[in-house]
């Protein structure tokens, strides 16, 4: 396991390489001038080329790259552009909300989609399978940016069960929570009883029938574990939709995390601010792609042997 | 083919895409008033027989504004959709048939667009190049090829072992015949799946920029931004963000039942598993 840890991570690096080049490139493709931006049209030459150069703008593209690896490999990634403040100060103190949003919303998908798809898929072509499966495609077809509004309107306004905005307790959480966690449990749902559908048709399977092990116990015993490592899998690749889902969520339920941030930043052309927030992400998502491999070759032996 | 035609999901999904065409090509015929024409003394009224959908704070016709909203969307995801596809599929196409060098550099691109989330980096790309109606649809596109990419280049490296292409290559075909003539027209299949899958993340995605102002402007009508303006009256009026966000539900379950019935049909899944 050591072994396929280390290579995994290794295989990590060029991805991460890449992450901060298109970070890097794509903030540097701004038409129009940084500086104009926070001095205005207006600003008189001397004060603009004092903030060129404070800003390291005056120098070549590749320069700039190469300074911006160095501050990145110190753990400098700027100061905002409006406040001043340090960028990497500013992601730190929002980053457990989004931690938190997140994990609430990864509890609800599997809290809704494994019973969903294990019962779904217990009983094929039942009303209940219809029913789970009417529920997924609806889920999967229903924006987080108009869900949110829609359970703020039935259970903030409407029912008085939770607060429409800001970050608390238990009760602030939920809501952001299920309009991320919602449409991500739709689709895991449906992956889900597919897989399990499949592995029933397996030859253990019919093996376990036949010794007479209950379908329960060979559902919950055999086949879920198998089914397990597609789960894991699916739940990586929805890491990204997370992520980018709480630039949205956030934004609807004012929950102050990096995904708000982000769009602040971005509405006031805060560019360090703006880079700091999409490297964050984008590494955290790395990040979790990566845990999600670790996660399959602890599940499957298999694919620590093929590595 | 699993010898079906189609299958109720595709028809329930062509229903509803059909509807969709119409209500986008025809909007401003069938638009009972202009999408811009404010009544200011009738803000946020309710729906009623004149208004169907009802009318938001500037007293607009919320129907007329999803309708020409349609229009908005169907340009987007259309024009987003095909150069993607295109994009993709030439360059997956030759990264498959190819290899070495060029299949090793086309690869780590799509790696690396695959490392960042997809909505992230829309977003962000609207952010730095403007919000603008092109602007989504570059958006859009720079990450959209690179699935397309993927799908199509995986299917090129099983497809040109077949014997049909050996001995189109014995008869002196070159790269580009043997690839086009030969080739991609094995991949129509899992591709058009794919498209109808891209049509309703791309419907999804404008709908998503606007809403956060990063996409189609004022005064022209996108659902997303009509959602965004709702959002602000929903004690009062929960109309203005209700029917703009239903048709989005409305339309991506279209194409999401149109792919998965298109699969079902083509049997994209076990023609991919025959062939490994």
């Amino acid at each position: 396991m050591a072994f396929y840890i280390a290579r995994r991570i290794g295989l990590a690096v060029p991805t991460v390489v890449g992450v901060i080049t298109l970070v890097f490139f794509l903030i540097h493709l701004v038409p129009g001038d940084p500086v104009d931006m926070v001095l205005g049209e207006t600003a008189v030459a001397a004060d603009r080329a004092r903030l060129r150069e404070q800003l390291g703008l005056d120098q070549p593209l590749p320069v700039q790259y190469a300074r911006y690896l160095v501050h990145l490999a110190r753990g400098d990634l700027g100061h905002s552009l409006h406040s001043g403040q340090s960028v990497g100060l500013l992601l730190a103190a929002r980053y457990p909300a989004t931690f938190e949003l997140a994990s609430g919303a990864l509890l609800v998908t599997l809290l809704i989609a494994f019973p969903l798809g294990l019962l779904a898929a217990a009983r094929p072509h039942s009303c209940f399978d219809h029913a789970c499966r009417a529920v997924a495609v609806a889920g999967a077809a229903t924006p987080n940016f108009y869900l949110g509004p829609m359970l703020i309107l039935a259970f903030s306004i409407g029912l008085e069960w939770f607060p429409v905005s800001g970050r608390g307790g238990f009760s602030h959480l939920t809501l952001p929570a299920l309009t991320l966690g919602i449409g991500m449990s739709a689709i895991v749902a449906r992956m889900l009883r597919g897989t399990i559908l499949d592995r029933l048709h397996e030859d253990y399977v019919r093996t376990a029938l036949a010794k007479g092990v209950s379908r329960r116990r060979v559902l919950l015993k055999h086949v879920l574990r198998n089914a397990l490592l597609p789960a894991v899998t699916i739940l990586g690749l929805q890491a990204g939709v997370l992520l980018a889902g709480t630039i949205v969520t956030e934004t609807i339920f004012a929950w102050p995390g990096i995904g708000r941030l982000t769009l602040q930043a971005i509405q006031s052309r805060d560019y360090p601010l703006v880079q700091g927030c999409l490297l964050v992400i984008a590494l955290s998502y790395v990040l979790i792609n990566l845990v999600t491999d670790l996660l399959a070759a602890l599940i499957d032996p298999r694919i620590r042997a093929r590595s | 083919m699993t010898g079906a035609l189609y299958s109720k999901q595709m028809v329930i999904g062509m229903a509803i895409i059909a509807l969709f065409v119409a209500a986008g090509v025809l909007a401003h015929r069938v638009a009972p008033y202009s999408p811009g024409m404010q009544r200011l003394s009738e803000d946020l009224q309710p729906p009623s027989f004149a208004h169907p959908c009802g009318q938001d704070k500037l007293g607009r016709d919320v129907l007329s504004r999803v309708l020409v909203g349609a229009r908005v969307s169907l340009l987007v995801s259309v024009i987003a959709v095909s150069i993607s596809a295109a994009i993709g599929v030439a360059l997956g196409g030759l990264a498959g048939y190819v290899g070495g060098r060029t299949d090793e550099l086309i690869l780590r691109g799509i790696d690396v667009l695959l490392a960042f989330p997809g909505t992230l980096l829309a977003i962000a790309l609207s952010a730095v190049l403007g919000p603008s109606l092109r602007n989504v649809i570059v958006a859009l596109c720079a990450i959209g090829w690179s699935g397309y990419a993927r799908l199509v280049r995986a299917e090129v490296l099983v497809w040109r072992t077949q014997e049909f292409v050996s001995a189109a290559v014995a008869l002196g075909g070159g790269p580009l015949r043997v690839l086009v003539r030969h080739i991609l027209p094995q991949l129509i299949a899992p591709v058009l799946v794919q498209v109808s899958f891209g049509m309703a993340a791309a419907i999804m995605a404008e709908a998503g920029l606007s809403f956060l102002g990063l996409g189609v402007q004022p005064p022209t009508p996108s659902w997303g931004s009509m959602i965004n303006e709702g959002r602000a009256f929903l004690l009062i009026a929960p109309h203005v963000a209700l029917f703009p966000g239903l048709a989005i539900s409305l339309t991506v379950l279209g194409w999401q039942c149109l792919a998965e019935g298109l699969r079902e049909v083509m049997d994209v899944r076990s023609g991919g598993k025959e062939l490994a």
